[in-house]
């Protein structure tokens, strides 16, 4: 059974590997004081990851189902889909949506590059 | 402020941003050695140009101005074409203050007017717009709740896919997770980069420019240019101080940062979003430009502001109203010409938006003021006119000529020429005529038709200049006998109806002899807001020879106003004293002429009466009664005067005005008949004497005279 975490997850989830059995009042506090995270936002992730089948929530105390050793063993460079789904809004993003370049064209571009000479 | 009239400002403003944004895309396709912290200048300039809704007056100018033929504000007003906008100087109230004239014209229907539903329009694509950004914004925070911090103002996230910036006062940058190390830092420098150029506070500013002015596309091409020349610019900041071996390094940061790989470590898909081969290009390409040029590149771009961001001087006033009409006046034979057509009235006004003015090149700007515009015509044919505005910024007047146009000033004089055939009359834009169909060597009886709705109340005085024409071409003043001096009256003139004066310049001029004569009167004009303007109306009239009338025989002193003129009837027996004052609702079958007029004055032969006398002293008795009529005797005056001047018969006559069945006529075609006036009286004397064969009757009708100065002036009727 594979479990995907993002980067932000994993250091979540390092934090209740570390400190199990934890309250999930505790873990509010301790990300408030780390990462600044208002409580839903610790909650919603804590339910994330109990969705996610590594930890699971019994009235209040959370702890691990999967271990950290295991989930680290599964880990393979498998190739995490984003749950990023849209573009970033017009005042912040540019608008035009930017080319993914194919392979080719990455390739001429990076011939360019190896052949620039200095002046 | 209305709807419509911010959104007109609005339409005005992003015209004039228009042109300011074509010329920075063609600088900009011309410029490219230019450093590329231009660009994003160049678009700042121009939204200036979106933001500030007035502009400085230069004469250096480049800024064309393109006015929209349509506005559409306040209350009524006109152009003024004309050569001598007179102001009469009337006794008739204090001075003619505040003479505003604006140039407007607008569309309208009814209540709502075109404008004022694409206003609505307008509003509507704006909330759009804010509100999208307002919850893509809200959406993005709860997004990036769950973030980490990565070092100050930097967290990093697992939920995007790109970094960016969140926040204008307290800028937060965000970075995907999942960038090694090295792809890291160089985003990281990018994005800090923005921050030193505030980019975080222009591209929201930038956006907010884009939701008001929405339905510009050309709006729009500047906001995505303005993207792209800000992560061009960045870029640049980034590799400033680089060699090339580091500056390759990043273009290959932004190569793979560009390849869509799923990977932990997946990239962003572009940080900026914007062409990577361009990118790539200008990074490989930079060089630290000289000193010198970037002396000259902001040399260059306040150039650029001067020229664009200021208006070359006047322009059309955007204040009140709507054109109701145009004077056209000819300074030469004095007429003047009021085009009311609504369809003529939108053509001149869009001539008026385009002429060129004196100075080479310049058209006229965007400013309001109040102005009039003036006709010279040189030899007789319009070739310049004179721009005189209020300027509401120096507060001094300015004047501009404008020469040359075959199409404003073709059309206007066409349509003059088409107007001024042989017509006597004079229109004036507040919808006053005058006629002059009665006049003899006494007097002028004039008639004023006001049509059309005026705001405010119309006046005139007593006051008036005569002219006489000498050879059909050319007008002589008529000089006065005595100066009457100023006289204080005013006479209300009624708004759609007709309005009557009768002009007795006995006293004044005396006798005039026949021939072909004008008149001028002046009418003042005080609108609801207590601001008055001043016209001048004339009218021509023939005097011919004096006739066999009843008139000729007799003289008598009556007080101004009041003229006696040869029954329109014809008849050499009968005159009447004008202007009418009982009123006729009955037209053509209605009472008779002599029955609603001030006075009347008619010759009889002795025998129709059967009047008697003892003594010399006539009885009360003896006078022709009339139908529908209710006679008095009163007394008999006049005794203790002269010669010829003859005692008199007084007798009160009250007149049915209509008969029962006209009366219930007028009432089946919907007249109000209780307000009706029923009955005229009238004072009435018969100057007769023993022995002679001609009795005159006077009759002066009890509205405008009481019994006393009835009497009075009865006595001083004289029988030549």
């Amino acid at each position: 059974m594979e479990i995907q975490l993002g980067e932000i997850e994993s250091r979540f989830a390092e934090i209740i590997w570390e400190r199990e059995p934890v309250t999930s009042s505790e873990l509010v506090k301790i990300s408030a004081d780390e990462f600044g995270w208002a409580r839903t936002t610790t909650h919603n992730v804590i339910r994330k990851l109990v969705a996610k089948g590594l930890i699971e929530n019994n009235k209040g105390t959370v702890t691990s189902i999967i271990s950290k050793e295991q989930f680290y063993s599964m880990q393979s460079k498998k190739f995490v889909e984003d749950s990023f789904e849209g573009s970033l809004p017009a005042f912040i993003a540019a608008f035009t949506k930017g080319k993914k370049l194919s392979t080719d064209e990455a390739e001429a571009i990076k011939k360019m590059i190896d052949e620039a000479k200095e002046g | 402020m209305d709807i419509t009239g911010v959104f007109l400002k609005i339409v005005n403003m992003s015209i004039a941003a228009s042109w300011m944004i074509v010329v920075v895309i063609l600088l900009r396709a011309a410029c490219r050695k230019a450093p590329k912290w231009v660009p994003p200048i160049l678009w700042g300039l121009a939204g200036l140009r979106l933001i500030v809704p007035f502009s400085l007056k230069a004469r250096f100018s480049l800024q064309p101005s393109v006015e929209p033929v349509f506005r559409d504000m306040g209350n009524a007003n006109m152009i003024h074409i004309g050569s001598n906008v007179k102001i009469a100087d009337t006794p008739v109230t204090k001075a003619v203050e505040n003479h505003t004239t604006q140039v407007v014209a607008s569309v309208t229907q009814g209540r709502w007017s075109v404008t004022m539903i694409l206003g609505i329009l307008w509003l509507t694509g704006v909330v759009v717009m804010l509100g999208f950004a307002l919850i893509s914004y809200l959406r993005l925070k709860r997004r990036v709740a769950e973030s980490m911090p990565l070092m100050k103002n930097v967290r990093v996230c697992d939920h995007i896919n790109t970094p960016f910036i969140l926040g204008i006062i307290r800028p937060m940058i965000y970075l995907p997770t999942g960038l090694d190390a090295e792809n890291r830092a160089y985003v990281l420098s990018h994005e800090k980069a923005h921050l030193k150029r505030w980019d975080h506070v222009w591209k929201p500013l930038g956006y907010l420019l884009l939701s008001v002015y929405w339905f510009n596309p050309l709006v729009w091409a500047a906001y995505i240019l303005l993207s792209r020349d800000i992560e061009i610019a960045c870029d640049e900041k980034v590799i400033e101080g680089m060699a090339l071996p580091e500056k390759k390094a990043y273009a290959t940061a932004l190569v793979d940062c560009s390849m869509q790989r799923r990977m932990v470590s997946a990239c962003p898909i572009a940080f900026g979003e914007v062409s990577v081969r361009e990118r790539v290009k200008t990074v490989l390409n930079y060089k630290k430009p000289a000193f010198w040029i970037g002396v000259v590149a902001l040399v260059s771009c306040a150039v650029f502001g001067v020229c664009f961001l200021t208006d070359p001087g006047m322009s059309l006033s955007h204040s009140a109203g709507k054109v109701t009409s145009v004077e056209v006046a000819d300074s030469k034979t004095g007429k003047t010409l009021t085009i009311t057509n609504r369809k003529e009235i939108v053509r001149i006004a869009q001539y008026v938006n385009v002429m060129e003015l004196g100075r080479k090149g310049l058209v006229l700007g965007k400013k309001s003021g109040r102005f009039a515009i003036q006709f010279q015509p040189s030899k007789g044919k319009w070739d310049s006119f004179t721009l005189e505005s209020e300027d509401m910024l120096y507060k001094a007047p300015f004047r501009y000529t404008v020469k040359g146009g075959n199409g404003l000033f073709g059309y206007l004089e066409r349509l003059y020429e088409k107007e001024f055939g042989r017509n006597y009359e004079s229109m004036t834009p507040i919808g006053v005529t005058m006629m002059a169909p009665i006049a003899n060597s006494e007097g002028v009886y004039l008639q004023f038709s006001q049509k059309g709705k005026v705001s405010g109340e119309l006046y005139t005085g007593d006051a008036y200049t005569l002219e006489k024409s000498l050879n059909g071409v050319d007008w002589e003043t008529v000089k006065p006998l005595k100066d009457m001096g100023s006289v204080g009256e005013a006479y209300r003139i009624k708004e759609n109806g007709i309005t009557q004066m009768a002009v007795n310049w006995k006293e004044q001029y005396g006798e005039l002899e026949p021939g072909e004569y004008r008149i001028t009167k002046q009418i003042f004009h005080q609108k609801d807001d207590k601001t008055g303007k001043g016209y001048e109306i004339s009218a021509e009239f023939t005097i011919t020879a004096d006739t066999e009338n009843v008139a000729e025989d007799i003289e008598v002193s009556l007080p101004q106003g009041y003229l006696i003129v040869p029954s329109l009837l014809d008849s050499d027996n009968e005159a009447m004293i004008l202007p009418t004052v009982y009123q006729n609702a009955g037209g053509n079958d209605g009472p008779p002429l002599q029955w609603i007029v001030a006075g009347t004055c008619v010759r009889y032969p002795a025998d129709f009466t059967g009047v008697t006398f003892r003594n010399g002293i006539p009885q009360l008795s003896g006078i022709p009664m009339q139908n529908h009529t209710d006679t008095k005797y009163l007394e008999v005056i006049g005794l203790e005067r002269s010669t010829n001047q003859w005692p008199a018969i007084m007798l009160e006559s009250t007149h049915d005005l209509y008969t029962p069945p006209q009366l219930k006529d007028l009432e089946d075609a919907g007249t109000d008949v209780e307000k009706l006036e029923k009955t005229s009286k009238y004072w009435e004397f018969w100057f007769v004497k023993e022995g002679e064969e001609q009795y005159y009757e006077l009759t002066l009708s009890a509205k405008s005279f009481s019994k006393e100065e009835a009497i009075k002036i009865a006595k001083t009727f004289v029988i030549k």
